[in-house]
């Protein structure tokens, strides 16, 4: 993602501190499908190697806001705490995998973080200054070169450019393990 | 709230352009002006002594544009008609007013409460409520961002009907979609950067079901429709129906009364989205036309405008849609004036240039007309409902629109200049009649092909992506919510077949109801879109009579989506549609209440050529029904019972889906006899309501057998039938006015009776075991209901 926008300050919190919560649903047929149906589209992609590991949603929170206050949104507002499982700031544990992280370009609308800060304030929590929203899919690559780690990358954002997001309202990063 | 920083505002030196640097003047800031209009707006700064400011001339561009005047159909077109050598002319001063309006008023339905001249048209429910009923389409924002694109679609009907009157509460959606055939790229396509059907469907799909499902609304009638023609520019057809006081159908602004706006903050969305959407489809086009909805948002609007209509705080209501603050201040205050200071404007972020704030289609905003002394009581609405408000300026008695950013005044137009001015389009439309006697369709007829094979094409029919069920999609939308759901998308045994309409009940204190049906078809418009007109009317009326709706009180929306109207030929195409629908109207007895055109849908192929959608004309219709427990649905009822083909089958075979199947283009298209068709849904709605018909479905896309076959497995019963002195290949005819209809036995003499001299034909019998027996003399052709349900939920199970 590119420099923060400014549109969903609502108050006048510092933005010291910046994290991402990724929330995913526990195994079901349905995110299996969903995974199947992306292994798919990267093997008619020419990447046949590589392997949805999970789709995730993103929340990524701006503010001067403690570990604890995190949690509790995560908890109460993020995620459902019977069918969904939650990371702060997860990275890539290998070599092996990649994060592919798709958000809305700067000027978008995000109603779904304009709900979530609404949301925030309920819970009386006056840190979040900002909010935006996306989806995470983690994928498995084998372990290459760097060389070649580096034109997978760009095969996977040309592959996402053109299924899985919206150029035009949509941007992505891949995130790869780093020691 | 955030602070604006002040931003200068630009003067245009207007007054010393020539023609040349006028139109550049339109182009680089995608005014979407003629040279005529540009000429026009030239002399009115003259005439006033100064040159325009940058937020003059985007407001005049916005409210003169395609999409707010609706400059084509209120033009000045002369229609030519070549045939055999012959050229007959005709002019139309106005098309609109002498084809649309003409019909509703010859009519003159004391039903009809408000017609063309609010957000949407209203008619009479009972002695104390009123139904308001639009449709919108939002095209070109779905073909760059289909999910976006259409949940600002669906938000943005929905606001219509908040809008209409003093405010009507949403009970029921609409929507009906056009997209490109799924996997098939056309040639002039290849290296295009558009989306490819599939994504735009899905993305459309998921903008309407998050919009309406997170607004309470049920989604309850659609369609959707696969052509190659909008592989690059898909239309998304939104409809919402609304529930109103009778003594809240008017509306008054009052000068003196604040301007206030609720709902979502201002900020670069949609800019230029009224000019974008009269402009074709080209790349490079700026992210700030895209909008991304919030329906959270607006359904607290909605329950605040609700609130504040009972307590009567306000004078007058209407949404910001295309042209925003512009249009919705600017067209309140038509009659009065206004002066709005534009940095009271809440605002999603800093740095917009006040015609920016101006201008911004940033979404769920609505703008009202509150008394001084009501404001408090207002403004503590919305507090409770958790929606922002902020009083933006005052109604004068001025008939002047004045805009003020900080001191500075940056706006200062005559209204009636503004909403007036625009110099009426000229435009020469040419029709060639051509010969259809060549058609294709003979060499399929008599008795040429066996009905095994037509069993054959029958399978395909019912697996072809237009006719096949459409269930992956209607159940992603809520379409119980609110608890009025009489008859909902799909109906009979374990839900399994598709209905003809929805039936709601708005008032759960009455069973009194209405019926929302619709009629499209752009392939019978690619032969002439005379008798496309004719026969989307026909099927709308026939979807809505074949549930028990009556066209006593029955009225109904037009929605045109046509291609480039500078192309005679396309322009002409656009006036024997209107003249159709004027046509139609009057023999149906039916007004046209409310309705919208989206014109120049078009796209530059990779050779740089304008290429045009297929005109497509939706038919949106409306009724009251007496008591919903006297509604029929499709599905078989009981082996035993008759069933009758209502109407006549012709050699019609142009534009019909076997003819797609087969590649075969041309042929005769379907023709409607006025009044022959009125005279049948008279008798079938009297038939209905008498408890006379057990089921009842309309004969569409894929003709008789494919109608046989949907009210089979939507039964879980068969049938055997006998089509008698028909061509098997008729089978397949999409002849216009036409049902099948299920009968008991004790009711069959009543029905014979009944319909007399009408068209009438006994087909045979549902049967126990589910297999559809067809006949034709000798011939016999045994179908499995089990292989054709499969068959046409085929499409469904793979998405």
């Amino acid at each position: 993602m590119g420099d923060s926008p400014s549109y969903f300050k609502w108050t006048d919190v510092a933005m010291n501190r910046s994290v991402c919560v990724e929330v995913r649903a526990h195994a079901s047929k349905s995110s299996i499908q969903n995974q199947r149906r992306m292994d798919q589209l990267f093997r008619l992609g020419g990447m046949g190697g590589v392997i949805c590991q999970g789709i995730g949603v993103l929340y990524r929170l701006e503010g001067d806001f403690t570990d604890g206050e995190i949690e509790k949104i995560a908890h109460e507002i993020l995620s459902d705490p019977v069918s969904d499982r939650f990371w702060i700031d997860s990275k890539p544990q290998n070599s092996e995998t990649l994060f592919l992280d798709i958000w809305y370009k700067q000027g978008v609308t995000d109603p779904v973080s304009e709900s979530l800060l609404k949301a925030v304030k309920d819970l009386k929590i006056r840190t979040i200054a900002r909010a935006f929203s996306g989806q995470r899919i983690e994928l498995r690559a084998p372990a290459h070169s760097n060389g070649r780690q580096i034109s997978l990358k760009e095969d996977i954002f040309r592959l996402a450019g053109k299924e899985l997001l919206n150029p035009l309202v949509q941007e992505c990063q891949v995130q790869s393990w780093s020691r | 709230m955030v602070t604006l920083e002040k931003r200068r505002t630009e003067t245009i030196p207007l007054n010393s352009l020539n023609e040349k640097e006028l139109g550049q003047i339109s182009r680089q800031r995608l005014l979407s002006l003629s040279l005529e209009e540009m000429r026009t707006i030239q002399s009115y700064f003259k005439s006033e002594g100064r040159d325009p400011t940058d937020v003059e001339l985007e407001t005049i561009a916005q409210t003169w544009s395609e999409h707010c005047k609706h400059k084509t159909f209120k033009g000045r077109i002369e229609y030519v008609e070549l045939k055999s050598g012959r050229e007959d002319r005709k002019v139309y001063e106005d098309l609109f007013r002498q084809t649309i309006a003409q019909a509703t008023q010859k009519l003159n339905k004391k039903f009809c409460l408000s017609v063309f001249e609010d957000n949407a048209g209203m008619i009479a429910f009972d002695e104390k409520w009123a139904i308001a009923f639009k449709a919108e389409t939002h095209n070109h924002p779905s073909a760059l961002e289909p999910y976006g694109g259409a949940g600002t679609g669906i938000g943005g009907v929905i606001r219509d009907i908040l809008g209409a009157g003093m405010g009507a509460k949403p009970i029921l959606n609409t929507d009906v979609f056009c997209v490109g055939e799924f996997g098939k790229v056309p040639p002039s396509q290849e290296t295009s950067s558009n989306l490819p059907p599939e994504r735009v469907l899905s993305g459309v799909i998921a903008g309407v079901r998050d919009y309406g499902n997170r607004m309470g609304i049920p989604t309850a009638n659609g369609a959707v429709l696969f052509h190659e023609g909008y592989f690059a520019n898909p239309l998304v057809f939104c409809g919402t129906v609304g529930l109103i006081p009778r003594n809240c159908v008017h509306k008054q602004v009052v000068p003196g009364d604040w301007v206030v706006s609720i709902g979502g903050r201002t900020g670069r969305d949609g800019i230029h989205g009224a000019t974008f959407s009269s402009a074709a489809l080209e790349d490079n086009i700026a992210a700030s036309v895209v909008q991304i909805g919030n329906a959270i948002v607006e359904k607290k609007v909605a329950d605040a405008l609700l609130r504040a209509r009972d307590l009567k705080l306000y004078n007058a209501v209407t949404d910001c849609g295309a042209g925003g603050f512009s249009s919705s201040v600017g067209e309140l205050a038509a009659d009065c004036g206004v002066k709005v200071s534009l940095e009271t404007a809440p605002l999603k972020y800093q740095g917009l240039s006040p015609w920016e704030i101006w201008l911004s289609e940033s979404q769920e905003r609505m703008v009202f007309s509150v008394p001084r002394e009501n404001l408090d009581s207002f403004q503590a609405i919305c507090s409770t409902e958790n929606v922002e408000c902020a009083v933006i300026g005052e109604f004068t008695k001025s008939g002047r629109l004045e805009v003020f950013y900080r001191d500075e005044k940056v706006c200062d137009l005559d209204l009636g200049f503004l909403h007036k001015g625009i110099p009426q389009v000229r435009k020469k439309a040419v029709w060639s009649v051509t010969d259809s006697s060549a058609s294709p369709q003979n060499d399929l007829m008599r008795g040429r092909n066996t009905l095994e094979q037509c069993g054959v094409w029958l399978k395909k029919l019912v697996a072809h992506p237009n006719i096949a069920s459409k269930r992956w999609i209607v159940q992603q939308y809520d379409h119980e919510v609110q608890g009025g759901s009489v008859i909902k998308p799909f109906v009979g045994k374990g839900s399994g077949g598709p209905s003809d309409a929805a039936v709601i009940r708005p008032r759960l204190d009455s069973w009194k109801g209405i019926v929302v049906s619709n009629g499209i078809n752009p392939f019978y418009g690619e032969i002439d879109p005379y008798w496309m007109a004719a026969n989307a009317i026909d099927e709308s009326l026939r979807n809505l009579v074949a549930v028990g709706g009556d066209l006593k009180e029955c009225a109904l929306l037009d929605n045109f989506c046509w291609g480039d109207v500078e192309n005679e030929r396309i322009l002409a195409g656009l006036v024997r549609c209107a003249q159709g629908c004027h046509d139609f109207a009057i023999s149906y007895g039916v007004p046209f209440i409310s309705g919208k055109d989206s014109l120049n849908n078009t796209w530059r192929d990779a050779q740089g050529q304008v290429v045009s959608i297929p005109g497509t004309l939706l038919i949106s219709a409306i009724s009251v029904v007496q008591d919903v427990r006297q509604c029929v649905t499709m599905n078989l009822k009981k082996p035993g019972n008759f069933l009758y083909l209502v109407g006549e089958t012709r050699d019609e075979m142009g534009g019909s889906h076997l003819y797609r199947i087969l590649n075969m283009r041309g042929g005769e298209v379907p023709k409607v006899n006025g009044e022959t068709s009125l005279n049948l849904m008279q008798v079938l709605s009297e038939t209905i309501r008498r408890g006379w018909i057990s089921a009842c479905h309309d004969v569409s896309e894929g003709g008789l057998g494919v109608a046989l076959a949907e009210c089979c497995f939507a039964g879980g019963l068969g049938a055997r039938v006998d089509i008698g002195h028909l061509d098997q290949v008729l089978l397949f005819s999409e002849s216009a006015t036409r049902w099948i209809i299920e009968v008991e036995p004790k009711n069959a003499h009543k029905i014979q009776k009944r319909f007399g001299r009408y068209p009438l034909q006994l087909l045979g019998r549902v049967q126990k075991e589910p297999s559809l027996r067809i006949q034709n003399g000798k011939q016999r052709l045994d179908l499995s209901v089990e292989e054709l349900k499969k068959l046409w939920e085929r499409c469904s199970e793979k998405q």
